[in-house]
Parts: structure tokens; C-alpha cells; sequence
């Protein structure tokens, strides 16, 4: 890794089955990164904004769209509009397929837009080639 | 003949000193035949000498009227005798002058009571009483008869008479008879005169005296007030009603400066019958004024005509315009009210209509509303439901994976370690667990993504095209190939349409794979796409020969999830449920016919352009 500090993977996700899940199947792609696990929006936005991550080191962001308190498209809308935030890479990992919420995603500076596949295997699949891709992105240092 | 020597009032002798005269016994022995009438012409007194030249007795005659005294003879049948002399003697009344009757034939009896001929010469002389009103007729008659008949004889032999008495006589009688005769002549013309005044279909009357006695009023005149007898009395006496209507003013003052009076159209009140109500007459008229030949006024000549019924006439014309104008009137506001009535009408009409208008377009957006919720409420529901199904597929495949590492690490043990069960557990029993969570996962999913389709396809804006259909079926087909070996399809010309693409393929897409997936296995398979044009909608028909639909089902096949017949085909029961929801939002219709085993026709009317923006979910 070519980063001195390794990315913390903060991941905002509601359903803690879909949470444990993906870690599960991140490791198995041989990710080792901290992953922080939160399953509200608030509590992602709060820790998130706090200066001491905010500031601290690289980061990437696994965004559940479906959540109880607030939508993802909001905080992924309070990323974007963010002077440092903006930069960690945000991956949208929800079940939505559906083209206008994708897009929507997109023009909000989402960086990858994954469905979660019903479909175990395809999942499971997705959540590996995901950590296989993590492990040689490029995240920028935070300022 | 002493005709000539009649006089009014004839003196006493005037001069001398006569001795006191019996003008009796003079009257009773004079030779002359004298009778005295009253104006009644009864016989008041006679003298000897009319006894004797008449046969009569005195007592037979005293106090009779002449003409019963002396009846009208066999001869005179046609009364002509008797009136010559009645007509001298009115006249006489009526003239209040002498009048001479040179010649008359007048019969009488003799004793023996037969009739004789007698021919008379006689005068009406007018006697007045101290008041100077006439009160008798004196009648001095002669006798002529032998003279008459000498002077016709001597005619008939043609005699010429140089006779010097015969002469005379013959002169005289002459003489007299043209008098006569000019007398009867003014007597003709007078009654001519009075026919003409009496039947002048004008009113006429002469008022007499400043009190306006009625002297004479023709017959027009009395129709006018009520065929009263009014001659000889005043104005105010005959026609008491028209006091204080102005008349008797308007007369006095005619009487008074001699000018004429016109009226016209003057209205007055008089008694049709004596006693009834007075009606209301409308006279044009004239009050003359008469002079006599001093320029004094002497009557006033009352002429006119009664324009009662021309007036009344007028009044009913006036009467029916004023009830067509009050008519005309009534029309015009009647014509106002309704039309007011229309507008108000009209207005609430129109209030309503935009009350409609409101409403529907409320009602739209409720609809559209509770449409939108619909398919917020089938996606949010498909998402949420999706989440804990990735779970379980998830975990299932967790439990799944482990459970090859069980077996994978048993198969590596000697078959007396491992107990039965647990061989069994991990051999059988858990796969067919797993088999089952996971058939009943996949087949969640595949619903939940149905019902996901179906609330996306709702949610996407429908993009109107000209399309050719014939082309769009070949392709629709085209994709079915791999599932439809043996399946003739038979593409008839189909009419063309402009509506949304996508729409149109997936109506006809599932439509034809429905066709083909239920054919009947027992005979070769026959798709039908054909269609027509009808007026603004277009109808096409996917017709088959497959195993059919029981009509009991014909509602419930269009319902989500619901299916018919036999179960042996893969399927959810989504895909009619899905056609119609788009044709309905196309803005057609969709309907099936069926028989089992004959097959089955979907009837699919869409409008032949689909508007743009136009949408009918």
C-alpha cells in the first residue's frame, strides 16, 4: 500500500445482517482496513464531520441509501458539499437498482454505485471484487 | 164660387152706424153653404144652406167628424176625394192661410142613401181665437155639379162657347182649376220636401222661440233620443237629461248672437227609452241659426249626425292597439325575463360546469395523488422487503457453505465415529432445508421484482412515436424464437400507431409468449396478430389455437399474481396484470375471448395517437 496511513472504511448501514455480511465478505478479499460500522445516518454524519476524522486520515465511505432517520442521497449530498470531505471516494452499496436514484447518486459526486444482488453468490461476489478494488484505489491524504 | 172673397178675420162692417148685428141669424139664413170645423175637423156649426146643398139634417151631422158625416162613396174607392180634402184642410192647420179647393169631386148620399155625383168648389177659411191661435175652419162649399157637367158637355160637342156667361164661367173655372193645380204642385213639392227632410239620414229638428220649441224633427233625430214625441214642446221638457251637459247654454247663446254653433264629436248623454239609464252618444252637429226677413232669429235649425257607432268603432281600434301595444309590451318584458331566466340559467350552468371542472380536476389530482402513493408505497415496500431477504439468501449461503465444510470434513471420518443421524443431518436433511429457504427466496425475489417492474413502469413518462407496427411485432417476435420451435405466427397488415414504444412492445411481447407458453401440446401451434382501424382507436388481435381460459377466469387472469388453468408453466401470474395496467395508461382497453381447447383471442382497442403528455394512469 502506497498510502503511510491506512484507509479507515466507514461504513453507514442500517441493517446489521447486510452489515456483517459485506465485512464478512470484504475480509475475505483479504481487506484488512478498520471498518467502522454505523447504522444511522446522524450517528455516520456526526463521527463523520467530527474534526478529529474529518481531518485525520484517508477514507472511504460503504453508503446504505435506505435508512431509518435520514435518506443516503442527504448525507451523501453533505459529503459532496464539503470542502474536505468531498474527497474520500463514497461507494453506494444499497438495494436500489433503480436508474433515477443511480444517477441521482452520480451527479451528487457518488464515486461507485453497487445493488446489492439478492442472489448470495453474485452478492458475495460483488462485496470481494469490491475489496480487491480497495485494495489497489488511490484515496487522497486529508489535508 | 165666393173662394176669392175669403179673408182672415173678417171684420164687422166698419163704417156707418149699422144696427147691432145677429151675426147668428146672418150666418143661419145666409145663401152661401157654410160649415165650421174644429182643427179635429169635427162639425161644429152649419147653416140652412148646407143642410139644404148637402141633404142633411142638422142633428145628423153636429159634433161628427166631417169625414164620418160624409163617408167616401162607392166611387172614390181609392180614397182620392177624401183626401184632397183632408190634405186643404191640414193644410189650412198646418199654414194657418185660406186654402182653396176650385174643383172637387165629392160624393154623397142622397136621401134615398145611394150615392149621387156631385162636384164642389169649396174654401178653407182659418178662424183664430182672441189669443190668435187657430181654433176652427170655416168651409164655404158650393155646389158645381150642374156647371161641371154643362162645361164637359159643351166639350164634347165642341161648342164654341161665345156665350159671354159661358165664357166667364168657362174662364173662371179655369182660373181656379190651375190655382189648384199649384197647389197641388206645392203641395207635392212641399211633401217632397218634407219626405226628403224626414228621411235624411242626418238628424234634423227646428227649435222655435227662445225656448227652443221643437217644431218639427225628422226621423233620423228621433232614433237619436229614444222616438220621443217632442214636437210642439220645449227643449228642456222633451229631453230633460241633457240639463247640465252644456246644450241649452250652447243654444241660448245661438239664439242670442245669431252665429252658428259646430260641434264635433260631442259627447252626450241621452235617454234610449224614458226612465233608462242614460247612454252615451257622440254627435257631430250644427245649430243654425233661422232669420226671419227682419234678421231677427227666429229658431235654430239643428242638424247632424250621430257618429256614436263610428266613435265606438275608433274606441275598439284604440282598445285592441293599446291591448297590442300593452300586449307588445308584456311580450318585450316577458322576452326580458326569460332571457334573464336563460342567462341565469346559462350562468349557474356554467357555475357547475366550473364546479366540474374543479371537481374532476380534484378528483385527477387525488387520483394522481393516491397513484403517485401507490407506486411510492410498491417501491419502498420492494426495497424493504428486499433487505431482509438478502439476509436471508445471505446466511443461507453462510449456513450453506459451512455445511459443505461439515460434510467435506465427515466424508474424512470412519463411518462408526460419525453417528447416523449427524450423517444424515448433514447429507440430507440440511440440504433439503436449504433447498427449500432458498426455492422460496428466489421465488420472493421474483415477485418483489415484478411488483417492482410494474410500480417503475408506472412511474416512467410516456415518449409518443410514430410507429410501424408491422416492423415492431417482427422484432417483438424475434425475441421469443428460442421458445417458440414449431409455432407458425401469421403478422397480418396492421395499422400503424403512434403511442410509446417500450409500452407497445412489452403489451405485445407478453401477449405473444403468453399465446405460445400455453399452446396445446396436441396440435401444432397458431399465432394470429392482426388488426383494423376504427375511427380515432386502433383494434389489434393476438388470436391462438392453445389450450384456452375458462371464462370463469376471464376477470382474474388480469389480476397481479393470479393465474389460470393448470400450473405447469413457470410463471407468477404478473404478466396480463402488467399488459393491462400499460394499456390502461396508453388510454385503451384490453379484452379476452375464450374456449378451452379452441383457443384464445386478446382484443387490444388503443387511440390511434397518443398525445404527448397525455397519461392515463
Amino acid at each position: 500500500m502506497p498510502n503511510a496511513k491506512p484507509v479507515t472504511i466507514i461504513m453507514v448501514e442500517d441493517d446489521e445482517g447486510h452489515a456483517r455480511l459485506i465485512e464478512k465478505n470484504i475480509r475475505r478479499a483479504g481487506v484488512c482496513n478498520e471498518i467502522r460500522h454505523f447504522t444511522s445516518g446522524t450517528a455516520a454524519i456526526e463521527h463523520l464531520f467530527d474534526p478529529a476524522v474529518r481531518d485525520a486520515g484517508p477514507l472511504l465511505v460503504l453508503l446504505d441509501l435506505n435508512l431509518p432517520d435520514m435518506s443516503g442521497t442527504h448525507i451523501l449530498g453533505l459529503l459532496k458539499g464539503d470542502e474536505t470531505l468531498k474527497r474520500p471516494p463514497v461507494v453506494v452499496l444499497t438495494t436500489t437498482d433503480d436508474q433515477r436514484e443511480i444517477q441521482r447518486c452520480y451527479d451528487l459526486g457518488c464515486n461507485v454505485y453497487i445493488t446489492k444482488p439478492v442472489e448470495y453468490e453474485t452478492f458475495a461476489q460483488a462485496i470481494r471484487q469490491l475489496g480487491l478494488f480497495l485494495s489497489v484505489m488511490q484515496v487522497p491524504e486529508a489535508l | 164660387m165666393d173662394g176669392t172673397t175669403g179673408g182672415r178675420r173678417q171684420p164687422a162692417p166698419e163704417h156707418g152706424q149699422a144696427p147691432q148685428l145677429d151675426f147668428g141669424a146672418l150666418f143661419e139664413c145666409a145663401p152661401n153653404p157654410y160649415v165650421i170645423l174644429d182643427t179635429a175637423f169635427r162639425i161644429v156649426a152649419m147653416n140652412q144652406a148646407y143642410l139644404r146643398v148637402t141633404m142633411r139634417r142638422r142633428e145628423e151631422i153636429l159634433g161628427r167628424n166631417m169625414f164620418e158625416a160624409f163617408p167616401a162613396g162607392p166611387a172614390d174607392a181609392d180614397g182620392s176625394s177624401t183626401r184632397m180634402l183632408r190634405d186643404s184642410l191640414t193644410r189650412v192647420l198646418r199654414t194657418g192661410a185660406v186654402d182653396h179647393l176650385a174643383l172637387i169631386k165629392y160624393d154623397i148620399p142622397g136621401p134615398d142613401g145611394r150615392f149621387e155625383e156631385r162636384y164642389w168648389s169649396a174654401t178653407h177659411t182659418p178662424l183664430f181665437d182672441h189669443r190668435g191661435e187657430l181654433a176652427l175652419i170655416l168651409q164655404h162649399t158650393v155646389d158645381v155639379t150642374e156647371l161641371h157637367r154643362l162645361r164637359e158637355a159643351s166639350a164634347r160637342a165642341g161648342w164654341n162657347s161665345d156665350k159671354a156667361d159661358g165664357k166667364v164661367e168657362g174662364e173662371l173655372l179655369q182660373r181656379a182649376h190651375a190655382v189648384q193645380q199649384a197647389n197641388v204642385s206645392l203641395e207635392a213639392e212641399t211633401r217632397h220636401l218634407r219626405n226628403l227632410f224626414e228621411q235624411a239620414p242626418g238628424f234634423m229638428a227646428v227649435l222655435r222661440g227662445p225656448e227652443h220649441v221643437f217644431e218639427i224633427a225628422n226621423a233620423a233625430y228621433s232614433k237619436v233620443i229614444g222616438h220621443r214625441d217632442v214636437v210642439g214642446r220645449t227643449l228642456r221638457d222633451a229631453l230633460p237629461e241633457i240639463a247640465g251637459q252644456g246644450f241649452f247654454e250652447i243654444l241660448d247663446a245661438v239664439y242670442q248672437s245669431g252665429e252658428p254653433f259646430v260641434g264635433r264629436g260631442i259627447k252626450v248623454y241621452l235617454q234610449p227609452q224614458p226612465n233608462a239609464a242614460p247612454e252615451r252618444r257622440y254627435l257631430d252637429f250644427v245649430y243654425q241659426p233661422i232669420f226671419d226677413a227682419d234678421g231677427a232669429v227666429t229658431g235654430i235649425f239643428v242638424q247632424g249626425n250621430d257618429i256614436t257607432e263610428q266613435k265606438r268603432a275608433e274606441e275598439a281600434v284604440r282598445e285592441s292597439e293599446a291591448r297590442v301595444r300593452r300586449l307588445n309590451d308584456t311580450l318585450e318584458q316577458r322576452v326580458v325575463d326569460r332571457t334573464l331566466e336563460l342567462q341565469d340559467a346559462r350562468d349557474a350552468l356554467q357555475r357547475i360546469n366550473d364546479n366540474l371542472e374543479a371537481i374532476v380536476t380534484a378528483r385527477i389530482a387525488d387520483l394522481r395523488a393516491a397513484n403517485d402513493e401507490i407506486q411510492r408505497f410498491a417501491y419502498i415496500v420492494s426495497h424493504d422487503l428486499r433487505a431482509p431477504l438478502v439476509n436471508i439468501m445471505g446466511f443461507t449461503s453462510e449456513l450453506e457453505s459451512l455445511r459443505g465444510q461439515f460434510s467435506k470434513f465427515l466424508s474424512g471420518q470412519a463411518e462408526e465415529v460419525v453417528p447416523e443421524a449427524v450423517r444424515v443431518g448433514v447429507e440430507e436433511d440440511l440440504p433439503e432445508a436449504i433447498g427449500f429457504i432458498r426455492s422460496s427466496t428466489d421465488k420472493m425475489d421474483r415477485l418483489i421484482k415484478a411488483i417492482l417492474r410494474l410500480s417503475r413502469e408506472g412511474r416512467r413518462v410516456l415518449a409518443p412515436e410514430p410507429l410501424v407496427m408491422t416492423d415492431l411485432l417482427e422484432g417483438v417476435l424475434g425475441t421469443l424464437a428460442h421458445q417458440s420451435e414449431g409455432v407458425s405466427f401469421h403478422v397480418e397488415q396492421l395499422p400503424d400507431i403512434v403511442s410509446d414504444r417500450l409500452a407497445i412492445e412489452q403489451i405485445f411481447a407478453n401477449l405473444a409468449e403468453n399465446a405460445v407458453k400455453y399452446l396445446d401440446p396436441a396440435r401444432p401451434g397458431r399465432v394470429t396478430i392482426a388488426g383494423s382501424e376504427q375511427g380515432p382507436v386502433v383494434r389489434y388481435t393476438v388470436a391462438d389455437n392453445g389450450r384456452g381460459i375458462d371464462p370463469r377466469d376471464f376477470d382474474r387472469i388480469f389480476d397481479l399474481f393470479r393465474r389460470s388453468g393448470a400450473q405447469d408453466r413457470p410463471g407468477e401470474g404478473i404478466g396480463l396484470a402488467h399488459v393491462r395496467a400499460l394499456v390502461r395508461r396508453l388510454g385503451g382497453a384490453i379484452t379476452v375471448a375464450s374456449e378451452l381447447g379452441v383457443g384464445t383471442t386478446f382484443t387490444v382497442d388503443l387511440p390511434k395517437v397518443l398525445e404527448h403528455g397525455a397519461d392515463h394512469s
